[in-house]
């Protein structure tokens, strides 16, 4: 095309643009006033988005983009913006784009973008992801779905298909909210997307709709998108069952509504205004005793009504009220279903949970809603599994049994009711029996142990099985159950009423067995109260009031990594991994499984073209911690050449965990999502790293180069004429853009044993006083080689890790002076460490005995769980209160005086700070949210404290990871 | 919203209608339905737990003695069939079995149709409505006919296909003697077993034609018997047992040498055990009066054989048999050798 060409071309785009968003509006605002037009509803044909993709090629060849073609412009982007994957808008609109390098500019895409917000309504990018991503969150957003999330968005409405109410499909940001909360197990591309709830609500709404003026979005822009979902099968069959769930809550005319965002119509009760469930809390025989265990609950109706908490849960280390042990790893409550041991005594009406990072609001937030019972003792009703369930009411019921665990229990003088060992520290357990007549006398017991009353009319659910019941006042049912209940009693009642929230209420007789049967109808999600009146023969003795709780809750998120009733399940910690952390053994992997049970496991590397290298293996016994995942995992896949050339590449990393009779747990791992980020570029003469900003500050990056040998010294890198960043010697890149980082290890390429041991060359650290500054310094560099991401090349792993154990022992040598600087040269050698040498260099002879025997015990004794409390205890208090995070945990504050009387934080948290320092520096940092110059002054000054953390690490010859 | 009065007559309809099934349906597929549904929710847990639920809630619908029996056949079933998948737990002070979901799958059969396997947490449907619309019921299985695309439509909801011979694996043949032998011999390097509280044992003395009647609980009992012994909570063990005036010296928890239900090797055992003592268990042949011929058994079939026929043929009944199973006249000859060259059988008409 000659350029006076593409110039009256793209002049008559941009006047048919102009007139047909204009008329878009128009339309828009009568029909759904307020919702946005994205430039993805361009109406143009195929052969018109040719055209116009032609004309806008062939301008950039030779000239800038210009404001007169504007609206050419913007949706020439954002079709872009509909096909591009990952964070690869900026290269796929340069391939995509001849001559962008030269006439291209990123300015225009915000700016144009926002005069389409102003002229015509368009959409406006929101959440943080927009913030990260200033320019290229324009595009993306009006694509209105972009090609690589809609499977997953069809995956979503399938799964939420049978929760659709008309309500909500009449209400785009409800729904929006309602997708949202279930986008805990999806992608983070697709969360960043979903953090725009509003759009999330209209895209779902226009995709479940009739299309045609009940959808917020362009007939032709809809058909084109579900066209292209459909070119998948699975999702096709996805979004087809969603639809036609939706069309089913149309035609019945309202459907289930939902409840107010409070839930029910409570009014009576402060349990009725929470969205979650009651954390279960139940108690079974274990071989100490009873043990008291909590169910972790499914959070999803919090995150619909407080979207921030979810990042909360999700990002942080949670305490546990009455567990011992560490704070349970980021996202450990993401996994409804999960089931704790509590070692101690949680104590009446605190919080379950704390998260280490949240804010007061969070925790506040969860504390409201995961507490213990505000009294004792704590009533568990006995099943014919052994398994006990807490009763809330503390009410039972003649012929059953019970356990009752309190704080302040005394045995009673009766057969029925004996004492029990438990296992839960601080806590006391009693077996009742409930007699099936109690006498006057039983009575009186059962009141002295603190059981409320012995209710004479039981209340059972019949046929179809509650999601939750305590047997004594709380049933919780799925949405679309009706529940049906039979009342029964032995008393002489002759009729009850039943009155459901504040509904008329329905008389029903009893029959000659006394038995009444009601149902619950068209039931909303949410807390409900069901009273019962009953109306006695005459003469006898009346029976009072009674009434359930009735809670209607929405199946959990399908998750297929598995669930807890799942007999093979993937838990990773973080929640969703990226690639480079489940490759780089930064992420923890268990696989779950019965005991004895097999599975074999594969492994795939994918990219956008298919499937790059694929690998299976086992069978495996399960089930699979950590530690043993992590064997696995080096010597089965990464080991593996196929996989190592496929990872630098690859997009996705896919785990699939299978059995015939077990089934099928997966769990995909995407390549980082960054503002800024280094990816690898393979090339004949070695890799080479290309820096992707996505950030769009303005700012040109700034990026600097430490080399293998001397990995505390940096200087700038800058890039070859093509762009890529390398060195005949590898090295450690770091880039800095602002507030962004992005850091990764490129290897010296390895193709003789003259180049193997180039790759391994000697180390040659920077000379360091005994300094906070210092000290501080070293931490810093062991951080940036803790973080760099590694390509799959095994010599850049361990050239890494050569650097990261040369920072350890500088570090260690830096505080623990000279004498225990001969032992970490020793330990450089390979030279085999006694106790008896590493307590020589702990403290001069006869100094901190005491102490010295504790860290000695540990040293020889003490397993892998128990260290961090063993070493917290040896430690001590420190010489001001502990924080309130720590509080919650029984341990860590209650050892005699040691060496952690001289910090501000003691006990369990300055153990997990040594260790980590003495372990693996670079994790201190980010985890531990504290004035670290003040505590590198502190360890200065204290440097047995340190050399006892190293002595423990380097007594115990393990692997120390951490998160 | 509202809360209504039922009467007791129409609350089976009610709960029928729940669980997808007509009102006309046999009490089995209620039964079914209603421990899939339970299991959706409460799994993992123990048979026991599970039988006992389920009992509770439909005791107030089916007024029968032996409903509790009923639940615990349908559980142990289901877990045959692969609806639930049940695991020995070691790891806890008791020895539990304990039942998690079935992953959602189908089996492929040479017809066309599928069998469909699993259940899916919190009561969510394995297939969705259009599809749910198809589902027969034939005993405890569901299929659905041949349809164009059927195994892709199923795939795309989620299900994966397992393939019919490895669904079907079934222990190779072999002679009763050499089962016992390398049964005794695991028994044999047991330790002492002490005295066991509760121990109830399969007679072998007995006539291997009334299963229910065999158990016993021992006296002066001497010899090596399948054996069940109760554990406070949860179902009680599986056991091979050595008995010296009926006192236990050895015991050997089931199951010791395959990846099967402890009930399924016990079974087979007990197969082996009367054939050896010259008092084979029978397999009954009887024609349905529909073209078709029926197999039972008279004792529960292990879970490699309950597949099978339900693969190839459908629950049925046969007087006086414990269990049976009709087929093609085609069919029903491979699959008469196929279990009495397994469980050394002997064959007769029924009367």
């Amino acid at each position: 095309m000659r350029a006076s060409d593409v110039a009256r071309t793209l002049d008559d785009l941009q006047s048919r643009l102009g007139r047909h968003f204009q008329a878009l509006r128009a339309a828009r605002d009568r029909t759904h006033p307020g919702a946005p037009v994205f430039a993805l509803e361009h109406g143009l044909t195929p052969g018109d988005l040719a055209v116009l993709n032609d004309s806008v090629s062939g301008w950039i060849k030779s000239a800038r983009p210009t404001q007169r073609l504007w609206l050419a412009f913007v949706v020439y982007a954002t079709e872009i913006g509909y096909r591009y994957e990952g964070d690869m808008y900026w290269p796929t609109l340069e391939a995509s784009t001849p001559g962008w390098d030269r006439h291209g500019d990123r300015e225009f895409v915000s700016r144009w973008f926002r005069q389409f917000a102003s002229d015509f309504g368009g959409a406006i990018p929101q959440g943080r992801w927009a913030s990260h991503f200033r320019r290229i969150c324009w595009p993306i957003t009006h694509a209105v779905l972009p090609v690589d999330l809609q499977r997953q968005f069809a995956r979503l409405l399938y799964d939420y298909r049978g929760a659709l109410t008309g309500d909500l499909l009449a209400d785009p940001a409800a729904l929006g909210a309602a997708l949202a909360a279930r986008t805990s197990h999806t992608s983070r591309r697709f969360q960043q997307f979903a953090e725009n709830v509003e759009l999330l609500g209209h895209v779902g709404a226009a995709l479940l709709s009739t299309g045609g003026s009940t959808a917020a979005l362009l007939d032709s822009t809809l058909h084109r998108i579900v066209e292209d979902l459909s070119a998948e099968r699975e999702a096709r069959t996805w979004l087809r069952a969603a639809k036609r769930s939706a069309d089913r809550v149309r035609m019945v005319g309202a459907g289930r509504d939902r409840d107010s965002p409070q839930g029910g119509t409570g009014k009576t009760s402060n349990t009725w205004q929470r969205p979650t469930a009651p954390v279960v809390l139940t108690v079974r025989y274990g071989s100490e005793g009873w043990q008291l265990r909590l169910r972790v609950p499914d959070f999803t109706p919090l995150f619909e009504r407080h979207s921030d908490m979810a990042g909360f849960i999700r990002d942080g280390r949670v305490a546990v009220a009455g567990f011992n042990g560490p704070p349970r790893a980021p996202g450990w409550l993401m996994h409804p279903g999960t089931v704790l041991r509590l070692h101690d005594w949680p104590g009446l009406d605190n919080p379950l949970f704390i998260l280490e990072r949240g804010d007061a609001k969070a925790n506040g937030l969860l504390a409201d809603e995961c507490r213990t019972p505000p009294s004792t003792p704590w009533l568990f009703r006995l099943d014919a599994g052994g398994v006990g369930r807490l009763v809330l009411s503390a009410a039972v019921h003649p012929g059953r049994s019970y356990l009752v665990l309190g704080d302040d229990l005394t045995a009673s003088p009766a057969e029925w009711i004996s004492p029990q060992p438990s296992a839960c520290g601080g806590a006391s357990a009693l077996r009742v029996d409930v007699p099936y007549s109690p006498s006057a006398d039983d009575l009186a017991l059962l009141r002295a142990i603190g059981c409320a009353s012995v209710t004479e009319v039981a209340v059972d659910p019949v046929g179809v099985s509650p999601s939750d019941w305590d047997g004594e006042g709380f049933g919780e049912w799925l949405a679309g159950d009706e529940p049906l209940l039979m009342v029964s009693t032995s008393h002489p009642i002759l009729s009850c009423s039943f009155q459901l929230d504040e509904t008329e209420s329905v008389v029903a007789h009893l029959t000659d067995e006394r038995r009444a049967f009601v149902q619950l109808t068209d039931i909303k999600p949410g807390w409900h109260r069901l009273r019962m009146s009953f109306l006695v023969d005459q003469g006898a003795v009346p029976v009072p009031d009674a009434a359930l709780d009735v809670r209607i809750r929405e199946p959990e998120p399908s998750n297929e990594a598995g669930s807890f009733r799942d007999p093979l399940q993937i838990r990773v910690s973080p929640l969703l991994p990226t690639l480079e952390e489940l490759w780089e053994d930064r992420c923890h992997v268990e696989i779950g499984g019965p005991y004895g049970a097999t599975a074999s496991i594969a492994f795939s590397l994918r990219t956008a073209d298919g499937v790059a290298a694929s690998h299976r293996f086992g069978p495996v016994s399960l089930p699979l911690d950590p530690a043993a995942w992590r064997r696995t995992f080096a010597e089965h896949l990464r080991a593996r050449r196929d996989m190592q050339a496929a990872y630098d590449e690859a997009t996705a990393g896919v785990i699939e965990v299978s059995d015939p009779e077990l089934g099928v747990a997966a769990l995909e791992a995407a390549r980082s999502f960054a503002p800024l980020r280094f990816g690898y570029r393979r090339r004949a003469s070695g890799l080479s790293l290309v820096l992707h900003d996505a950030a769009d500050t303005g700012s040109v990056p700034v990026v600097m180069r430490s080399s293998f040998t001397t990995p505390d010294v940096t200087e700038t890198a800058r890039p070859g004429a093509d762009g890529e960043y390398g060195h005949p010697e590898g090295g450690l890149f770091e880039a800095f853009l602002g507030e962004y980082r992005a850091i990764a290890v490129l290897p010296a390429p390895v193709h003789d044993l003259v180049d193997a041991r180039r790759a391994a060359p000697a180390l040659r650290l920077g000379e360091r006083e005994r300094s906070a500054n210092d000290l501080l310094h070293l931490v810093s560099v062991a951080e940036r080689w803790r973080l760099a991401t590694i390509p799959g090349d095994p010599f850049a792993e361990l050239a890494c890790q050569k650097v990261r154990d040369a920072l350890v022992r500088r570090a260690c040598s830096l505080v623990g002076g000279a004498m225990w600087a001969s032992i970490e040269a020793a330990h450089a050698r390979g030279e085999r460490l006694a106790l008896d040498r590493l307590d020589g260099g702990l403290a001069r002879p006869g100094d901190h005995a005491v102490f010295r025997q504790r860290v000695m015990n540990i040293a020889a004794l003490a397993t892998d769980e128990e260290v961090i409390d063993r070493l917290g205890e040896a430690l001590g208090p420190a010489k001001a209160p502990a924080t309130t995070t720590r509080l919650i945990s029984s341990r860590g504050t209650r050892a005699r005086p040691g060496p952690g009387s001289r910090f501000a934080i003691g006990g369990r948290w300055l153990a997990e700070y040594l260790l980590r320092l003495a372990s693996d520096p670079g994790s201190v940092l980010a985890w531990s949210h504290v004035d670290n110059r003040a505590m590198c002054d502190e360890i200065l000054r204290t440097p047995i404290a340190l050399r006892a953390a190293r002595m423990i690490v380097l007594a115990s010859n393990q692997e120390w990871v951490w998160e | 919203m509202g809360v209504t009065a039922v009467a007791q007559t129409a609350a089976v309809a009610l709960v029928s209608r729940a669980f997808g099934l007509a009102d006309d349906e046999p009490v089995e597929h209620l039964v079914a339905s209603a421990v899939r549904r339970a299991a959706s929710i409460t799994c993992p847990t123990t048979a026991a737990a599970l039988s006992a639920a389920v009992t509770n809630l439909l005791a107030p619908l089916i007024a029968s003695d032996e409903l509790s029996e009923v639940v615990r056949q349908t559980v142990d079933q289901l877990a045959a069939v692969g609806d639930l998948v049940e695991y020995v737990d070691d790891t806890s002070v008791t020895r539990r079995t304990v039942l998690y979901l079935g992953h959602p799958r189908f089996v492929l059969r040479a017809t066309g149709d599928v069998l469909l396997l699993g259940v899916r947490p919190d009561g969510v449907p394995l297939v969705s409505e259009d599809l749910s619309l198809a589902v027969e019921r034939h005993g405890l299985l569901r299929r659905l006919p041949r349809q164009p695309e059927l195994p892709e439509l199923l795939a795309a909801e989620g299900l994966h296909e397992v393939n019919a011979s490895r669904w079907l694996r079934a222990p190779d043949v072999t002679s009763p003697e050499a089962l016992m032998a390398a049964y005794d011999d695991r028994l044999d390097r047991q330790g002492p077993s002490g005295e066991i509280d509760g121990l109830r044992i399969l007679d072998s003395a007995t006539s291997p034609l009334s299963y229910r009647a065999r158990w016993r609980v021992p006296s002066d009992h001497s010899g090596r018997f399948v054996a069940r012994r109760p554990q406070r909570y949860g179902s009680d063990l599986w056991s091979y047992v050595a008995l010296e005036q009926g006192r236990p010296t050895h015991l050997l928890d089931l199951p010791a040498l395959t990846h099967d239900r402890g009930c399924d090797e016990a079974w087979r055992i007990q197969a082996a055990i009367d054939c050896r003592n010259e008092k084979p268990q029978q397999i009954v042949v009887g024609g349905t009066g529909q073209g078709r011929v029926a197999l039972g058994l008279f004792a529960p079939p292990p879970r490699w054989l309950q597949r099978r026929w339900e693969f190839f043929g459908n629950a049925g009944r046969l007087q006086g048999a414990l269990f049976a199973y009709e087929f093609a006249t085609t069919d029903v000859m491979e699959e008469l050798q196929f279990a009495t060259k397994r469980l050394w059988l002997s064959r007769r008409m029924a009367d």
